[in-house]
């Protein structure tokens, strides 16, 4: 309440006076009730009481007046102190504010000398403002830009600019620099300039602030710059797309490869740019990007070229890319160009394939080649073997010798490198048969023994007892090792002897293992060549070879062959004193239990063991049917001659030959199919001998399997075809009680004792088992199984009665394939040829049986 | 004697038939198993040979079919291939006579048959 603040203002006033007005006015006031008093005090009673109440209302009034006068003072009073008051506190508020503002201010004439400066300015320059009082302005100017300061006022001045603000650098008390910024007011008085008023702040902050921040926008500005020139000159595709997959960024190759410019690409996304196929993979490939929120590296292609018919190969890597909080906001992408390496990478293939073609095709060669070196390798030795048995003369011997020994070394020469080729291309199997090591021993000595004598070398054999005499495992290739190894041994000792070991070393119950030497007192090997002897064609020098022979091969082939077998073999030698060569190979225990066929001994007289015997020889060749001929007469026997299957079934339809020489590879009609005729058709069980000169895995078995007895591989040793030949012969017993057999007997219905009831049979099965037969092919043919079944099953029990064996066999293992609704194609087939065969011989039976009930009857 | 013979194969059929006619039976022919079991109630034989498969009923359901009926009981020898032998017991478990394994001796059949029919 104003009123009442006022009120009580006046009060303490008045109760505590302490302004000259007051007292004045309280004397009055104090010497007017005085007299007052005093006249009432001597005046009389009724005068009194009339005075009285006169007095003390001209009393009353007197106080009004004075009430009023000392209220009019108070008021006059109380404004002379307020505007005092608030000019004291003006002034200290300036003051305050002069010397507190951050920064300096200062007059100073119009010669620029300082007048006043405030009390900053301490603080800005190190000099107290009385210190400054009197100095130029330009003292503290920092003299590189002193100059430009002054030249600056001066034009102020001049053109009377009211104020103005400059910057510029100061130096301090201690010498240190500072920015700082003077706003200068030009002051005037009645139209003249008088002086200035300056405000001087210290900007060094601010203006470092501005050259960090100038800095920073200029590396930002440069980093742009490199970045841009970076991203346009780079060989790699650079985009960026925002989380939509508008494109934000492109750079110089991306529009090269699309082929379009950055107006269409920037805020387009790909449907914009590629097919819609391919703009769904990549949107694809982007949202998995966005989903993982993690880079994902991809291999891509773009069509290239002007018909599209090239391509680009692209490795891009994506990536996402996140803002502060770690938030998704587009997808970046770099896309490297790898079409060279992609390129690189199929022809690496393509390369590959090259060589696989071309390993085959030599393996081809191989086998060709073996085929048709073998062929005429034969002849030449045949023929020169059997020219050495004539009568010639010493010289004509002798050149006849040089063939023959030509030759031999030529074959050992095609059988290493056939052999290695093979080893070499996995395709040389391992047997694993019963043998005698006693027999695969002897054979060495004997073929060894001649050249040992000659030489005037000893042979020592020994073989330890306690080895079993019957051992499982491959024997052909231990020949082969053992050959090699003691064929070495001879030939590189001059004198002393050759030892060949065979010692047991462990005795287990799955395996028998066996370790061989072979020891000799020859040349021995060189220390530097010794690490090498089993690798290929390293023989110790040229001249060696050249004095000795040999293809070099001879001991990479040993080494290849025990390795197959799982054994290991290892040399010592000595310059000089000699050469021992060790293998350990393991051999399993003998399953036959003293059944195994001895490989019979050689050098035996084959002269007459040939005597009688009538041969059929299948074979295209001339020179080897020649071979041949000479080969089988020269042991006393027969030679019919065919050149092909073909040819030969009449002849074997017309007689009966103790044996069947087969050659495999013939036109027209070829050996297994030859073989397969004689054994399933002709009903023959005379032995047949294949020869071939096809060095293929696997030729032996698919001849057994063909039918055949044995296998020779041409060109052959003749001693060696001898004991072959020998041994079939033995095998297959007397030739002259066997005829022609018959695929049926009727003693079931002979026991019956009546030839109507045989007749009437025959006529039945031959007047309803062909349409049977017919029944069984279109049931295979339909694949019918159950009814295929049933024909089976009926047919069997009628050829059952005919006691037609292989028929009846062959259509049990029918039931059986068709119950189990398997395919019986070829079982068919071949049951067919045998009801025909069947029929065939029936019809016969029943004419001659006719024919001898018309004679009987007659 | 009237003898039903059950067999599907034809051979079999004309070689039994023929040699039981050499010995005087009456010979009923059946190439199926229903035509066995329809010439069974027809002709009321004296003796019955059957194959063991055939089409329509088997040889088994047949004995199983004959031994059912009331009255003078009938021989059965059953016609077996090799390889059948489990079905020949089951068969002698519903009641077969004899059995001969296919191929057979016509002869055999014959004495078997004469050893099976009342003298």
């Amino acid at each position: 309440m104003p009123s009442i603040d006022k009120l009580m203002n006046f009060r303490l006033k008045y109760l505590f006076p302490g302004s000259p007005g007051f007292k004045w006015l309280l004397g009055i006031s104090l010497f007017t009730l005085l007299c007052a008093g005093l006249l009432i005090a001597r005046c009389q009673q009724e005068i009194r009481n009339q005075f009285t109440w006169a007095l003390a209302a001209s009393l009353l009034l007197a106080l009004l007046a004075q009430l009023l006068i000392l209220r009019k003072m108070r008021h006059k009073e109380e404004q002379r102190s307020t505007i005092e008051d608030k000019l004291q506190r003006s002034e200290s508020k300036y003051r305050n504010l002069i010397d507190n503002v951050n920064g300096v201010i200062y007059s100073a004439d119009l010669d620029g000398q300082i007048e006043f400066a405030s009390a900053g300015v301490k603080t800005l320059t190190g000099y107290t403002p009385d210190e400054m009082a009197g100095q130029d302005y330009s003292f503290l100017v920092d003299p590189s830009c002193l100059a430009e300061v002054s030249a600056h006022y001066r034009n102020q001045l001049q053109a009377g600019i009211k104020e103005t603000a400059l910057e510029f650098r100061m130096i301090n008390r201690s010498g240190k620099k500072k920015w700082v910024e003077q706003l200068a007011l030009l002051l005037e008085k009645d139209g003249q300039p008088t002086g200035f008023q300056c405000f001087v702040r210290d900007i060094s902050e601010k203006k470092q602030m501005q050259q960090d921040l100038e800095a920073y926008e200029s590396r930002l500005k440069e980093n742009q710059i490199l970045l841009v020139s970076i991203l346009n000159n780079t060989t790699a595709i650079v985009y960026v797309k925002n989380i939509d997959g508008k494109y934000m960024l492109a750079n110089r190759r991306f529009l090269e490869v699309l082929q379009t410019i950055e107006t269409q690409v920037i805020g387009h996304t790909d449907y914009d740019l590629v097919t819609p196929q391919l703009a769904d993979h990549y949107k694809a490939l982007d949202d998995k990007v966005l989903q993982t929120g993690s880079s994902i590296q991809t291999e891509e292609r773009l069509p290239a070229g002007k018909e599209g018919d090239t391509h680009i190969h692209f490795l891009i890597t994506k990536f996402p890319l996140k803002d502060n909080e770690n938030k998704i906001i587009g997808i970046g992408g770099i896309a490297t160009d790898i079409t060279e390496r992609v390129r690189f990478q199929q022809q690496l293939i393509s390369a590959n394939i090259e060589a696989e073609d071309a390993r085959k095709m030599q393996e081809q060669f191989l086998a060709n080649m073996s085929h048709e070196i073998r062929t005429p390798m034969n002849g030449i030795q045949g023929m020169i073997n059997l020219l050495m048995e004539t009568a010639l003369t010493h010289q004509q011997q002798e050149f006849a010798s040089v063939i023959q020994q030509s030759a031999d070394n030529l074959l050992v020469i095609i059988n290493d490198i056939l052999d290695l080729s093979k080893i070499k291309a996995g395709k040389l199997a391992m047997e694993r048969i019963d043998f005698h090591l006693q027999d695969v021993i002897s054979n060495i000595h004997s073929l060894f023994a001649h050249r040992v004598k000659k030489k005037n070398l000893l042979f020592e054999i020994r073989i330890d007892p306690a080895i079993p005499k019957e051992i499982q495992g491959d024997p052909h290739r231990l020949n082969q090792v053992l050959i090699n190894l003691v064929g070495n041994a001879v030939k590189f000792t001059e004198k002393g002897r050759i030892r060949l070991t065979a010692a047991l070393e462990a005795f287990g119950p799955q395996s028998v293992d066996l370790a061989f030497t072979v020891e000799d007192s020859g040349i021995g090997i060189p220390k530097d060549i010794l690490p090498y002897v089993f690798e290929s064609f390293s023989q110790a020098s040229v001249a060696i070879s050249r004095k000795y022979g040999g293809t070099g091969l001879g001991l990479a082939i040993c080494h290849q062959l025990i390795a197959l077998q799982g054994g290991c073999i290892s040399v010592t030698s000595q310059e000089g004193e000699g050469t021992t060569f060790s293998f350990r190979l393991s051999y399993g225990h003998s399953v036959t239990g003293g059944q195994v066929r001895h490989i019979p001994a050689s050098s035996q007289d084959f002269s007459a063991l040939l005597a009688g015997k009538h041969f059929l020889v299948v074979e295209d060749n001339p020179v080897n049917q020649k071979l041949m001929d000479l080969v089988v007469r020269k042991a006393g026997g027969r030679v019919t001659l065919a050149s092909n299957g073909q040819e030969a079934i009449p002849c074997l339809e017309a007689y009966l030959y103790d044996l069947i020489i087969m050659d495999l590879q013939m036109p027209v009609m070829d050996g297994y199919e030859t073989t397969k005729y004689i054994r399933n058709i002709l009903r023959l069980h005379t032995p047949v001998m294949a020869m071939t000169a096809n060095a293929i895995n696997g030729e032996q078995l698919r001849c057994l399997e063909a039918g055949m007895n044995d296998y020779m591989s041409k060109p052959f040793d003749f001693k060696e075809f001898y004991r072959h030949v020998a041994d079939l012969l033995r095998n297959a017993g007397p030739i002259a009680s066997r005829s022609k057999e018959k695929d049926y007997s009727l003693s079931l219905l002979e026991e019956v004792g009546d030839e109507d009831y045989i007749q009437d049979i025959l006529s039945c099965f031959l007047s309803t088992v062909p349409d049977q037969m017919t029944e069984l092919q279109q049931a295979n043919a339909a694949k019918d199984y159950d009814k295929l079944f049933l024909i089976a099953h009926r047919l069997k029990g009628s050829t059952g009665m005919m006691q037609a064996t292989a028929l009846t066999e062959n259509l049990s293992r029918l039931e059986q394939l068709s119950r189990e609704k398997t395919d019986a194609s070829d079982l068919v087939h071949g049951t067919m040829i045998l009801f025909e065969e069947l029929i065939r011989q029936l019809e016969m039976e029943k004419r001659s049986r006719i024919a001898q009930a018309e004679k009987t009857s007659r | 004697m009237r003898i039903l013979v059950a067999e599907d194969e034809p051979i079999l059929i004309r070689t039994i038939e023929l040699r039981l006619k050499k010995d005087g039976h009456e010979v009923f022919l059946a190439t199926d198993g229903q035509q066995a079991l329809d010439q069974f109630t027809a002709s009321l034989p004296d003796m019955i040979i059957t194959d063991i498969m055939m089409p329509y009923a088997s040889g088994l359901e047949i004995i199983s079919f004959v031994r059912q009926q009331t009255g003078k009981r009938i021989p059965v020898i059953i016609l077996s291939s090799m390889g059948q032998e489990d079905v020949v017991l089951e068969a002698f478990q519903l009641g077969a006579d004899d059995y001969i394994t296919k191929p057979f001796s016509p002869n055999e059949l014959s004495v078997r048959v004469r050893r099976l029919l009342p003298a």
